[in-house]
């Protein structure tokens, strides 16, 4: 598995990663500063386990310094270790199941009745960003970022310039971003033929490319509203265009019998599996709102994200958190509540007889799926003696699906159709 | 998408703050920046990214003590 | 042996409180009156504890007074914490070689027409705004120091 592909690289994840808290105002004129010219430093470590499935260990480095003239430069370092199964799109069978390995060089198993989940990937991502944010006059800042990260089979390379406005007495800030991502990917044993079926290791994989690439481009309108001392409210307008390979190579869907949803006999292995197909293009279109508001000297935050694509996917995001601050720790418990309905070429799997007029696209990608997901997490912070700031927080992600959707056909009813998830995030920060 | 228009109409509705520039003090406290705990939200978006369809979305401009 | 170190006891905690005091001491005006200065430029900062440029510029405005007390420099800090208890927190560790005055309600900030923080005001003796500046940033504290010798010049030859 690969957590995925792509690393995340629109704007406000270029910015706000690099340049650490430092995005606005807000942070140059926290008044818990300690270091006022220095570089100031957070590192961290986050553990991200699934049951059964994939993990990851990401440590952290990320350092800014203001200069004198209030300019802010950052660097932020991450690596990714990732290791464990992931679905490879295929369904269960009562039988059971051979897939070939991306390399084509070995195969894998899966248990009669168990959803087929590849373990190849063991890989590490390295990834190093920087930003440079400076002020044009009283008003107007301009952000820079530039960032580019590894991993063994795919590389990516991007940069971004922003530029805030504040107006109305600083209660109002107008932000407008653009960022620009580019993509190399090289997948284990070269890309497979869309929709062309995965043989056994003993035959031939005619394969597309040894390298395929993406480009991306991103838009963001932002503005920041204060409502009154205690309240502020942010709306985001995000438009993202991606051009190029979409494509999941290590992915497949099962084509099933129309009758009794079990797997027809392919051309080499004992079930057919046809390499994922998604469009090379794809439009999003996403609202952003926030609110914040302090309650005493404790504070609470809200928001609401709606996004839609031309891949028929469209979803609502809700998060909310408080927190309780004491003289020297707070507590923060949140909540995340997410939905989304499935891309318009995603099936489970499809009949033999839809197999014939599959059309140009098809995934089985459970990312493209319609699902929910819910996440509840408690943060703490606290200074340790020598006066630096610690955070530990825990979260649990639960992630569910339409497991017996209606038309499933045959043994399929007896199976989940939907790899439900469930994670456990654990994440330490210590800054100084 | 109306739930995103709702909460546009609720907020400018307190529109008319004037809010003097003495008056920044909660705002410019750590934790009522929009973003205060941005490598939290780096992580998160990272895993969504990896999990989920959807990427992005919070911004990370404005507010704070506005000082300068 | 025990007497030495009682003796040794006794004076590190007489110099340990001596010098807190002097730490600790604040000059809070309990009002503010310009002409109490005499023929002075004065420097009305305005400042608050939440305010992080305003932590980088008290050393600045330290070094300031220190410089041009001589030549008629007052420098009078108006706090504008609604909370004094968090401007005296703030002093402890950013301390103030100036007098400071207390302006919760923001009144002063008002009557000086505040846009921003922080924000100072050389004023003449006559009680006239000559220069102001919103903000501080320390690439500026040339341009600063600029304006009080300028305005400190402009009150020498007054003298004269």
């Amino acid at each position: 598995m690969q957590l995925n592909h792509s690393t995340n690289k629109n704007i406000r994840k270029l910015l706000k990663t690099a340049t650490g808290c430092l995005l606005g105002a807000s942070c140059v004129a926290n008044a818990d500063e300690n270091s006022l010219s220095g570089w100031e430093t957070d590192i961290a470590i986050l553990s991200y386990t699934e049951t059964d499935r994939v993990s990851a260990i990401e440590p952290t480095i990320n350092t800014k310094k203001t200069f004198d003239d209030d300019s802010i430069l950052g660097i932020k370092l991450v690596v990714d270790s990732l290791t464990g199964a992931s679905p490879n799109g295929a369904t269960p069978s009562n039988n059971v199941q051979t897939f070939t390995r991306p390399s084509g060089k070995g195969s894998y198993q899966t248990a009669s009745g168990e959803t087929p989940l590849d373990d190849t990937f063991q890989d590490t991502r390295i990834s190093l960003s920087g930003s440079y944010q400076h002020d044009i006059n009283r008003m107007d800042k301009l952000i820079w970022g530039a960032n580019v990260s590894n991993e063994f089979d795919f590389f990516s390379t991007g940069g971004s310039l922003s530029y805030l406005h504040d107006f109305n007495h600083r209660l109002n800030t107008l932000s407008l971003g653009l960022s620009m991502e580019y993509d190399v990917i090289t997948p284990q044993g070269g890309s497979p033929i869309a929709l062309a079926q995965m043989q056994a290791t003993t035959s031939t994989q005619p394969k597309l490319n040894d390298t395929e690439n993406k480009v991306l481009g991103e838009l963001v309108i932002g503005l920041t509203h204060i409502i009154n001392r205690e309240t502020i409210a942010q709306f985001n307008y995000g438009y993202a265009q991606s051009s190029g390979y979409h494509n999941d190579p290590y992915k497949v869907t099962s084509v099933v019998d129309n009758l009794t949803g079990e797997s027809i006999v392919g051309d080499s292995l004992s079930g057919t599996y046809l390499y994922d197909s998604r469009p090379d293009s794809r439009n999003r279109h996403s609202f952003y709102s926030q609110l914040k508001h302090a309650f005493g000297a404790d504070s609470a935050e809200v928001s609401y994200r709606y996004m839609f694509d031309d891949w028929g996917i469209n979803s609502h995001t809700i998060e909310l958190s408080y927190q309780k601050n004491f003289d020297d720790w707070y507590i923060q418990p949140s909540l995340r509540y997410y939905t989304q309905s499935a891309a318009n070429f995603y099936r489970h799997s499809i009949t033999e007889t839809d197999a014939a007029n599959i059309g140009d696209y098809l995934s089985s990608d459970y990312r493209l799926a319609e699902m929910w997901s819910t996440t509840i997490g408690i943060k703490v912070g606290f200074k340790t003696p020598d006066g630096n700031k610690n955070s530990i927080r825990l979260a649990y992600y639960y992630q569910d699906g339409n497991t017996s959707p209606s038309d499933a056909i045959g043994i399929q009813k007896d199976y989940e159709l939907f790899p439900t998830l469930d994670a456990v995030i654990v994440q330490y920060t210590y800054s100084f | 998408m109306r739930l995103f228009f709702l909460m546009v109409l609720v907020c400018l509705s307190g529109c008319s703050a004037s809010l003097t520039p003495w008056e920044r003090d909660i705002l410019a406290r750590s934790d009522m920046a929009l973003d205060n705990a941005p490598l939290d939200s780096a992580f998160n978006d990272h895993i969504y990214f990896s999990k989920e369809a959807s990427s992005g979305g919070r911004g990370f401009s404005g507010g704070g003590c506005g000082c300068n | 042996m025990k007497k030495i170190n009682f003796i040794l006891i006794c004076l590190s905690l007489f110099f340990s409180t001596w010098s807190n005091a002097e730490q600790t001491e604040i000059n809070w005006l309990n009002k503010l009156d310009l002409t109490h200065y005499g023929n002075k430029v004065i420097y009305l900062d305005f400042w608050a504890s939440w305010c992080g440029p305003c932590r980088k510029s008290f050393p600045w405005l330290n070094q300031m007074q220190a410089k041009y007390r001589g030549q008629g420099l007052v420098i009078i800090g108006i706090n504008l914490d609604k909370d004094i208890g968090n401007a005296n927190n703030f002093l402890k560790d950013t301390p103030a070689h100036f007098p400071i005055f207390s302006d919760p309600t923001g009144e002063l900030a008002k009557q000086y027409q505040l846009v921003g923080m922080p924000s100072s005001y050389l004023l003449t003796n006559d009680g006239k705004v000559q220069d102001t500046h919103i903000g501080f940033k320390k690439s500026k504290t040339n341009e600063y120091e600029a304006n009080i010798r300028h305005r400190l010049a402009q009150l020498s030859q007054d003298k004269e």
